[in-house]
C-alpha cells in the first residue's frame, strides 16, 4: 500500500475541515410570528401524544438570590405534571434580560413562558410577541377579580388578557427610625400631604456650611415613577387616545417646578452631590428612602442591624386627594413561538397561582403579592414575622386606594429614551445650570410626540 | 511536460481553495450574509414583528429630514472625533518619542503607559465614573488646588465631551506601541548622514523621523477615525447618551434604536450610513496620502 503524501494528508484535514464548518451550519432562524397572538391563542396546536415529554422554556428576570423559590414553584408543576419538564433560565441584569428576550423574539423563538413587566405588555402583545390568554382564563377558570384592580390595566392590550399576575409595587418612603428619633422629628404618617411632606423633610435637612450634610430623602427620577406624581397633580402623561403627549401643560410643569425647589432646600441630593458608589440612606446620609415595595428584603439585607426603620406611603397631593404614587409590576406572559401552548398556558396560570404567589412574594415578604388572595399571607408575615419594616402593609393599602393605573402604551420603550436623557438632569441640577423647566419639558413633548406619530404610522 | 506542470498548479489552487473554505464559508454566512441582510432591512419598515415591508429609502429620508436625533447623535461624534483623534495622534506620537530614549526602567514605563489600552471599557468607564465625580472625584480635587471651582464633568452638557476626550486620552497607550515600533524602525543611518550634514535635533526630528513616520501616522490615523466614530461602551455606561443627549453617540443611537425602541429596520438604515460615512472619510483620507505619506520603497522606485 503506498504511503499517503504530505501534500494528501494535509489535503484531507482541509477537506475534513470544512465538512465538519458545513456540519456546524445550523439552519435558518424561524420567521418573526406574522399570525396574530389571538388567531393561535384560538387555534392551539395537536396535543402532543398522551406520555410524551415536554419541555418548557421558562425565562425570568431576578436576582440570583431569588432562584431557590423559582425553583420550588418549577418543581412543584412537574411533580403534578410528570411530562413536563421546566428549563429555567434566570438572567439577572435588566438590560441583559430585555436584549435576550427582544432577540429571542425577533428570530421568532421566544421562550415559552417569560417575565413581562406592566410596560411590556403592551409592545410585546402590539408586536404579536405573546398569546392572548383570555381562552385559558375561561377554561382554567382563573378568577380576575383576584387581581388588583391598579394592576388590571397593565395586562390587558385590546381589552384581552395577555399576562397573569405576578407582583405589583408601589412605592413609598422607607425612613430610618434612630436619625428621628435623635433629632426629635415626629414619624412621617401615612396619611400626610405634600405640603406636610415638605414641612417634615424641612427638619431632617442638615447643612455644613452651603454644603448639605444630611439630605432628608433620597428621590428617584425613573419614568413610570413619576406618573403617579403627575397624575395626583392634576396632569396626564398624553390623552386617553395615546395619541398627544401632554407632559408640558401646567400640572406637570408645576409638580416638577416644586420638586425642584425642594431640591434646592437640600430635601434630596443634587446631581453629583452623592459620593460614587454610596447608597445614600443605608450610609446615613439621608434619613428617608424613596423606593418600591419590591425593595424590602434588599434594603433589610443592606442594612443589617445598622439601624431601625420603617416605612411610610407616598403623600397625598392637596389637589386631587390622590397619592403621589404609580403602580408598575411583573407578570407572566406566554411566547407566541411556543410548540406547547396548552402546558405552557397551564404552567403561566400555575406560577401566576396564589399558592406560587405565596413562595414567591408572600412568604419571604418581598415586593407585594399580585393576587389579592396572596396578600392576606403578605400581611400576616410582614407582621408577625418582626422583620423591618414593620408598616411593609402600606403598599398594600395603597393599592387599595385610588392611585395612578393606567396602562403603558405600546409607545413606552422610546419614550423611556426621551425621559431618561431629560429629566434627570432637570430634576437633580448639578449641571451647567439651572434647566428651565417649561422649555425642558416641551422638548420631552416634542420628541414623545414624535414618538407616538411613528407608533401610530406604523400600526 | 507542460500539461503535467498546470496540472500541478491546478491542483495547489484547489487545494488552496479548500483549505480557504472554512473561513470563506465562515465569512459568507456570519459577515457577508448578515451585512446584506441588515442592507435588506434597512430599506424596510421591520419593527420585530410580522414580515418586513419594504419602503425603499424612507428610512434614510426620514434620517434626513425627520429624525433631529440622527443629526444630534452625528454631531456629537464628530465634535468627539475632531476633538479626540488630533490629540491623539500628537499625545500617542509624543509619548512614543519619550518611550524610544535609552533609559533605565523604559521597559517598565512602556508597560505602565500600554496598561490603559488592555483595561476593558467597562471597567474603564466605572473607574473614570468615580473620577469625574463633581463633589468628590480626583479631578476637580486637583483643579481645586489651583483655585478653581468644580466642574460637573459628567453632569454637564459643555463638559461632558471633555471628559471622554480626557478619558480617550488616557488609553493613547495602544497608539502609542505602534509608534514606538515605526520609530525604532527608522534606520540610524539616515540620523547619522543628518547629523554629519549639520542637522541640529529639531532638523532631525522634522526632515528624517517625521517623514519616516508618516506611515505610522496615517495607520494610526485611519484606525482612529474608524474607532472614534464608533465610540459606545464607555457612553453607554457612564451617561446613557445625556445630560440631554450630549453624549449621544452615533452608535448609542443605533443601538437605542435597535434594542430599546426596537426599530430594527430604521437601525439597520443608521447602522449603513456610518458604514458610509467612515468609507467616505476613510477614502478621503487615502487620497491625500501621497501628498504627505512617505514610502521609503516608492521613493528608491522614482527617477533621480
Amino acid at each position: 500500500m503506498s504511503k499517503v503524501s504530505r501534500r494528501d494528508l494535509l489535503k484531507y484535514i482541509g477537506l475534513g475541515a470544512a465538512a465538519v464548518t458545513l456540519g456546524a451550519c445550523k439552519p435558518a432562524a424561524t420567521p418573526a410570528p406574522s399570525a396574530s397572538a389571538e388567531k393561535e391563542a384560538e387555534a392551539p396546536p395537536a396535543a402532543e401524544a398522551a406520555g410524551e415529554s415536554i419541555t418548557l422554556r421558562w425565562v425570568t428576570n431576578h436576582g440570583v438570590a431569588e432562584m431557590p423559590m423559582f425553583e420550588k414553584v418549577a418543581k412543584n408543576f412537574e411533580d403534578r405534571n410528570e411530562n413536563i419538564k421546566i428549563d429555567l433560565l434566570n438572567i439577572p441584569g435588566g438590560n441583559e434580560y430585555y436584549n435576550a428576550i427582544n432577540t429571542q423574539a425577533v428570530g421568532g423563538d421566544t421562550p415559552d413562558l417569560f417575565y413581562c413587566r406592566s410596560y411590556d405588555t403592551q409592545p410585546f402583545a402590539s408586536k404579536g410577541w405573546i398569546v392572548n390568554l383570555d381562552p385559558f382564563i375561561d377554561a382554567f377558570g382563573i378568577d380576575t377579580n383576584d387581581f388588583w384592580d391598579g394592576m388590571r390595566p397593565h395586562l390587558l392590550f385590546e381589552d384581552s388578557f395577555y399576562a397573569l399576575p405576578y407582583d405589583f409595587s408601589t412605592m413609598g418612603f422607607y425612613y430610618n427610625k434612630n436619625i428621628l428619633a435623635e433629632m426629635g422629628i415626629e414619624t412621617p404618617p401615612d396619611d400626610w400631604d405634600l405640603d406636610l411632606f415638605e414641612e417634615i423633610c424641612e427638619k431632617m435637612v442638615v447643612w455644613d456650611g452651603d454644603r448639605v450634610a444630611q439630605w432628608a430623602t433620597t428621590l428617584e427620577s425613573g419614568d413610570w415613577y413619576w406618573v403617579g406624581h403627575i397624575v395626583a397633580n392634576g396632569g396626564q402623561m398624553w390623552s386617553d387616545d395615546w395619541k398627544t403627549c401632554t407632559l408640558d401643560a401646567d400640572p406637570v410643569v408645576e409638580i416638577f417646578e416644586r420638586f425642584i425647589e425642594m431640591r434646592k432646600k437640600g430635601i434630596f441630593p443634587e446631581g453629583g452631590a452623592v459620593p460614587q458608589g454610596v447608597n445614600a440612606w443605608p450610609s446615613g446620609l439621608a434619613v428617608m428612602n424613596h423606593n418600591g415595595s419590591w425593595a424590602t428584603a434588599g434594603l433589610r439585607e443592606q442594612v443589617g442591624d445598622a439601624f431601625e426603620f420603617d416605612v411610610t406611603g407616598m403623600p397625598y397631593n392637596p389637589k386631587t386627594g390622590m397619592r403621589l404614587v404609580s403602580g408598575a409590576g411583573g407578570a407572566w406572559s406566554v411566547g407566541v413561538n411556543t410548540k406547547n401552548l396548552d402546558e405552557a398556558a397551564k404552567f403561566c396560570d400555575h406560577v401566576a397561582s396564589t399558592e406560587s404567589c405565596n413562595i414567591l412574594i408572600a412568604e419571604p415578604v418581598r415586593s407585594l403579592p399580585g393576587r389579592k388572595s396572596s396578600a392576606e399571607l403578605w400581611i400576616k408575615n410582614a407582621t408577625e414575622g418582626g422583620m423591618q419594616p414593620a408598616n411593609v402593609g402600606i403598599f398594600a393599602r395603597q393599592n387599595e386606594e385610588k392611585i395612578a393605573a393606567e396602562p403603558y402604551p405600546p409607545f413606552w420603550k422610546d419614550f423611556q429614551v426621551v425621559w431618561s436623557n431629560r429629566i434627570p438632569a432637570m430634576l437633580y441640577g448639578g449641571g451647567d445650570a439651572e434647566v428651565d423647566v417649561r422649555e425642558q419639558l416641551a422638548l420631552v413633548t416634542e420628541e414623545t410626540q414624535a414618538a407616538i406619530d411613528l407608533y401610530w404610522e406604523s400600526v | 511536460m507542460t500539461q503535467r506542470r498546470m496540472s500541478l498548479a491546478q491542483r495547489e489552487e484547489i487545494e488552496g481553495y479548500v483549505f480557504l473554505l472554512p473561513w470563506i464559508l465562515g465569512f459568507l454566512i456570519f459577515s457577508l450574509g448578515p451585512l446584506l441582510a441588515s442592507m435588506y432591512l434597512g430599506m424596510t419598515n421591520y419593527r420585530g414583528a410580522g414580515t418586513p415591508e419594504w419602503i425603499g429609502f424612507g428610512n434614510f429620508e426620514r434620517m434626513l429630514f425627520n429624525d433631529k436625533l440622527f443629526w444630534q447623535s452625528l454631531k456629537v461624534t464628530l465634535v468627539y472625533a475632531a476633538g479626540y483623534l488630533p490629540l491623539g495622534l500628537v499625545f500617542g506620537f509624543s509619548i512614543a518619542l519619550l518611550m524610544n530614549q535609552k533609559v533605565r526602567g523604559i521597559l517598565t514605563f512602556r508597560t505602565i503607559y500600554y496598561l490603559p489600552a488592555v483595561v476593558s471599557g467597562a471597567a474603564v468607564a466605572i473607574l473614570w465614573q468615580f473620577v469625574f465625580h463633581r463633589d468628590f472625584g480626583v479631578l476637580n480635587e486637583i483643579i481645586g488646588w489651583f483655585g478653581a471651582e468644580p466642574i460637573p464633568w459628567l453632569l454637564s452638557e459643555r463638559y461632558a465631551m471633555v471628559a471622554f476626550i480626557i478619558m480617550g486620552l488616557w488609553g493613547v497607550g495602544g497608539g502609542m506601541i505602534i509608534y514606538l515600533a515605526g520609530l525604532q524602525g527608522i534606520p540610524t543611518d539616515l540620523y547619522e548622514a543628518a547629523a554629519i550634514d549639520g542637522a541640529n535635533v529639531w532638523q532631525r526630528f522634522w526632515k528624517v523621523t517625521i517623514p519616516m513616520m508618516t506611515p505610522t501616522i496615517f495607520f494610526n490615523l485611519v484606525t482612529g477615525l474608524i474607532g472614534t466614530l464608533q465610540i459606545f461602551a464607555t457612553a453607554y455606561i457612564m451617561t446613557s447618551g445625556g445630560p440631554n443627549y450630549a453624549t449621544y453617540f452615533y452608535s448609542l443611537n443605533v443601538y437605542y434604536t435597535t434594542f430599546q425602541k426596537l426599530q430594527i429596520g430604521y437601525a439597520a438604515a443608521l447602522a449603513w450610513v456610518l458604514f458610509i460615512i467612515i468609507l467616505v472619510v476613510t477614502l478621503i483620507v487615502f487620497s491625500t496620502s501621497n501628498r504627505w505619506v512617505y514610502y521609503e520603497h516608492e521613493a528608491e522606485r522614482r527617477p533621480v
